[in-house]
Order: C-alpha cells, then sequence, then structure tokens
C-alpha cells in the first residue's frame, strides 16, 4: 500500500511538470522492467533499450494513469507492449536455428547431481530458449501469467488479445517449456 | 472414473485460472496415477521455470537509465505554481499539516501526545480523504525509518558479547530497505522545501544523509563502520526526531477519521 501511495505522488509530482518525481518512478522500477525486457529480449543490449522506451512512453501517457491503479502493473503492460514493438523491429533472427537448438536440447544434459551452478544456469538457458521459441504475443502472455500474476482476461485487455487467443498462448509456451525442461526433470 | 484430465486443464488449474472445475481436478487426480504424474510433472517444470535467473541487473543501472531518458523527455512549459490546489492539494495539505505541528507549540516538544494540531477546518474538509493517504504514506516512511535506525542501534556487535564469534555484521538487507527509504524521502523533502517548510525538510536531509551512509557503506561491516554509524544516530538525535513526526503525523490521521466520521453522520 506504501509503496503505490509513494508511486501516486510521484506521478503527481511529475505530470507538474516536476522531473524529480519521474526520476524517483525511474529509480524504483527500472529493475524490474530490465528483468522482464531481458525475458522478452534475450539481450541485455536490447533490454536497456526496452527500458528507455518504455519510461518515456510512460511520461507521454502519464496523463491517463489513474491514481487508484497499480503504478508497476500500468508500467508493465507499457513494457511488454513496447517489447512487442521491439523485437517486430528488430531485424529477423534465424527461426531454424532457434529449433535447432530446442531440439539439441532434449538431449544430453546435466543432472540435479552436477553442480548446482551448471544446473541452474542450464535450467535459465533452456528457459530463455524456449521463450524465444514463441511469438512476442505469446511470450508476453506466458511472463504476465506466470512472472507477474496477470490473469488470463487482463493480460488479454493488456495485449489486445481475445481470451481464448491468450489462453492457447499460454498452452503453447508451457508445453515449449515442458520440452525444454523435460531432461532436467 | 471421470475422464482424465487434458494438459490445458492442467495448465489453467496450474494457474488458478479454472476455479469452478478444481474440485471434479482434484478428485480426479487423487484417483488417477497417470493424471497424477502428469501434473506432478507440471508443477515440476513451471517450478523450475520460477527459479530461472536472468541477466544481472548492472550496477548502477538506474542512475544510467535516467541518463539516458532524462534529456528524452519532452519539456513541460507551463509550470503550475506550487500552491496550485488543482494539482497540489493533497501534498500542500499534508506539508501544511506537518508545518502547522511545527508552528503551533513545536513539534519536538509534545512527543507525548496530548493536544492536537489544529487546522482551518474549510481546507481539511475538502481533501480530507486524499490528505488521509498521504499522512498514511509520511506515517509508514517515518516508521520505516524508524524501524531500520533501531535494527542499526541493537545489531550485535562483530565479535562482541551478543555477536558471537561473528567478525562483521550483514547489514544488507538494511542497505536495500535504506535505497527505498531514500528514493521516497527524496519526494517528501522536495515537497517540503518547495513549500517553505525548511524544518521538516531539515530533518529529511538529515535522515537521507544517514540512510545514504547506510546504503553506501560495505555490506559487511566491521566494528569501527558499526560504531561510527551509530555515533551518527546517535549525535543528531535521529531516532527522537523520526518518532516524534511519526506520532505527529499519526495524531493528525486520527483527527482526520474522527473528522470525516462526522460528516458522514450529519449527511
Ligand atoms: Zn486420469
Amino acid at each position: 500500500m506504501t509503496q503505490m501511495q509513494d508511486d501516486a505522488a510521484a506521478v503527481a509530482l511529475a505530470r507538474d511538470g516536476h522531473e524529480e518525481g519521474f526520476r524517483i518512478l525511474v529509480e524504483r522500477h527500472s529493475r524490474h522492467v530490465f528483468r522482464l525486457a531481458c525475458r522478452m529480449t534475450g539481450r541485455q543490449e536490447d533490454a536497456e533499450d526496452v527500458v528507455q522506451e518504455t519510461f518515456i512512453r510512460a511520461f507521454r501517457q502519464l496523463g491517463r494513469f489513474e491514481a487508484r491503479s497499480n503504478f508497476s502493473t500500468w508500467l508493465y503492460r507499457i513494457a511488454y507492449n513496447c517489447a512487442i514493438d521491439f523485437i517486430r523491429g528488430r531485424p529477423h533472427r534465424e527461426n531454424a536455428e532457434e529449433r535447432e537448438t530446442l531440439e539439441a536440447m532434449s538431449e544430453s544434459v546435466s543432472t540435479p547431481d552436477a553442480h548446482d551452478m551448471v544446473y541452474a544456469g542450464e535450467i535459465s538457458e533452456r528457459v530463455q530458449t524456449a521463450l524465444e521459441g514463441l511469438s512476442p504475443k505469446e511470450r508476453a502472455a506466458f511472463l504476465m501469467r506466470h512472472y507477474h500474476g496477470h490473469s488470463i482476461e487482463e493480460i488479454g485487455a493488456s495485449l489486445g488479445m481475445k481470451t481464448n487467443a491468450t489462453k492457447h498462448s499460454i498452452f503453447r509456451a508451457v508445453k515449449k517449456m515442458r520440452v525444454a525442461l523435460e531432461p532436467l526433470l | 472414473m471421470t475422464p482424465h484430465i487434458t494438459d490445458d486443464e492442467l495448465i489453467l488449474h496450474f494457474y488458478g485460472e479454472a476455479p469452478t472445475d478444481a474440485p471434479r481436478i482434484d478428485q480426479h487426480l487423487a484417483q488417477c496415477v497417470d493424471c497424477h504424474t502428469n501434473w506432478a510433472q507440471l508443477q515440476r517444470t513451471l517450478q523450475m521455470v520460477d527459479s530461472a535467473d536472468v541477466a544481472e541487473v548492472p550496477v548502477g543501472f538506474e542512475r544510467v537509465m535516467w541518463a539516458r531518458i532524462q534529456p528524452q523527455l519532452p519539456q513541460k512549459t507551463a509550470r503550475v505554481s506550487w500552491w496550485s490546489p488543482k494539482v497540489w492539494a493533497p501534498v500542500a495539505g499534508l506539508a501544511a499539516v506537518i508545518a502547522l505541528a511545527f508552528i503551533s507549540g513545536g513539534l519536538w516538544q509534545r512527543t507525548g501526545g496530548g493536544t492536537t494540531p489544529k487546522v482551518n477546518t474549510d481546507v481539511a474538509d475538502a481533501k480530507t480523504v486524499r490528505e488521509r493517504v498521504l499522512l498514511s504514506a509520511l506515517g509508514d516512511h517515518f516508521e520505516q525509518t524508524e524501524n531500520l535506525l533501531v535494527e542499526i542501534k541493537n545489531a550485535p556487535e562483530p565479535g562482541g558479547p551478543g555477536g558471537k564469534d561473528v567478525r562483521r555484521v550483514d547489514l544488507s538487507y538494511e542497505q536495500q530497505a535504506a535505497r527505498d527509504l531514500i528514493a521516497a524521502g527524496r519526494l517528501y523533502r522536495d515537497t517540503a522545501t518547495r513549500n517553505g517548510d525548511m524544518e521538516l525538510s531539515s530533518v529529511l536531509e538529515d535522515l537521507e544523509r544517514v540512510l545514504v551512509d547506510v546504503a553506501g557503506s560495505p555490506e559487511h561491516m566491521n566494528t569501527q563502520d558499526l560504531k561510527s554509524l551509530r555515533a551518527r544516530i546517535e549525535d543528531d538525535s535521529l531516532l527522537f526526531k523520526v518518532r516524534a513526526l511519526t506520532t505527529a503525523v499519526r495524531e493528525r490521521e486520527k483527527t482526520l477519521s474522527t473528522q470525516s466520521a462526522k460528516s458522514v453522520r450529519t449527511l
């Protein structure tokens, strides 16, 4: 609750043209947006660009933010849409290569007995590869559901998708995760 | 036995998106080994997804991002004056209350309760709700700051009687809390300064300096680091000031609640 009140006060400052208010919002939320953007884009440099664009868009849309709602939820929605636009705008990555990686991944792996760090790194790598095999919207839908706990209905509204399409995006994403992580189970 | 549960149904079940089907699914899972195995695998997979890390956030990330974002913000030309009631009602109301607490008899002398600050009821009425929200935020801010200072004051000294054989004390949790408090405190200080409430502003500034020290100190402090930090807290009687502020803010909050309760009854 306190965080929400602080955010609302900072938004009020920023809206009035006091940059200090917006700086507080950047300081408080940019890390989370960065992590989200890393998952979406798969690359740190791209994620930084997404963070920058997200806050610039958020600043322009501050007038539409309703003080009663949660600032981070509102900001993440903008961030996901920014990331989707960003991925669509960047030169196409080799889809075939992604498919190969996913297939190669279902073969030999280190097991939980192996060094913990290696094992943890392997999980992260496999999750990221599975994410990259999804369309940007599918990826966003899954991440919003899984990491941010947004409901399917909210996700549909945020990404402009019908409820059924949102559900199917999540089903596809989870199936990919199962394929990618099955050897580690 | 009821029909098997599909993969998709299990996914919705996992995310709590199929509440009406939940009893049927749970019942089936309790009876069917195949579906139960499938369910357990799905759960393990999605727990693994939870544990997947992303890139470490680089040190100083926020500052770097702000340096990139700030020049690209559209410049707002029409600056509304500080006292514009439309924009500033809640914040101005808050600052006014604190200022009033200072003017009417001195806040520092009045920690044990008793008189509550009087305010112009015309001003207070219209803004009561929003003011209460802000007061509550400021009250929480002071309370959290107080808790943090107390924790540092009471942290077992490395190698001391309470510290057993620990050579260094781990304050990483406190440091994270300090960083959060710095950001929030700046907002309140900005408000107070612009409003000419120099006394509140200077307490917030004192607090910020100590919080910056906490945030910037080594994660594992030795006896010397810890002692000098404690000395700072005690020299400036910060704890005392923070407690006094909390009390003043909480009292004002109570007054506002009673006022709004009364106005509801008269409606
Ligand atoms: Zn079954």
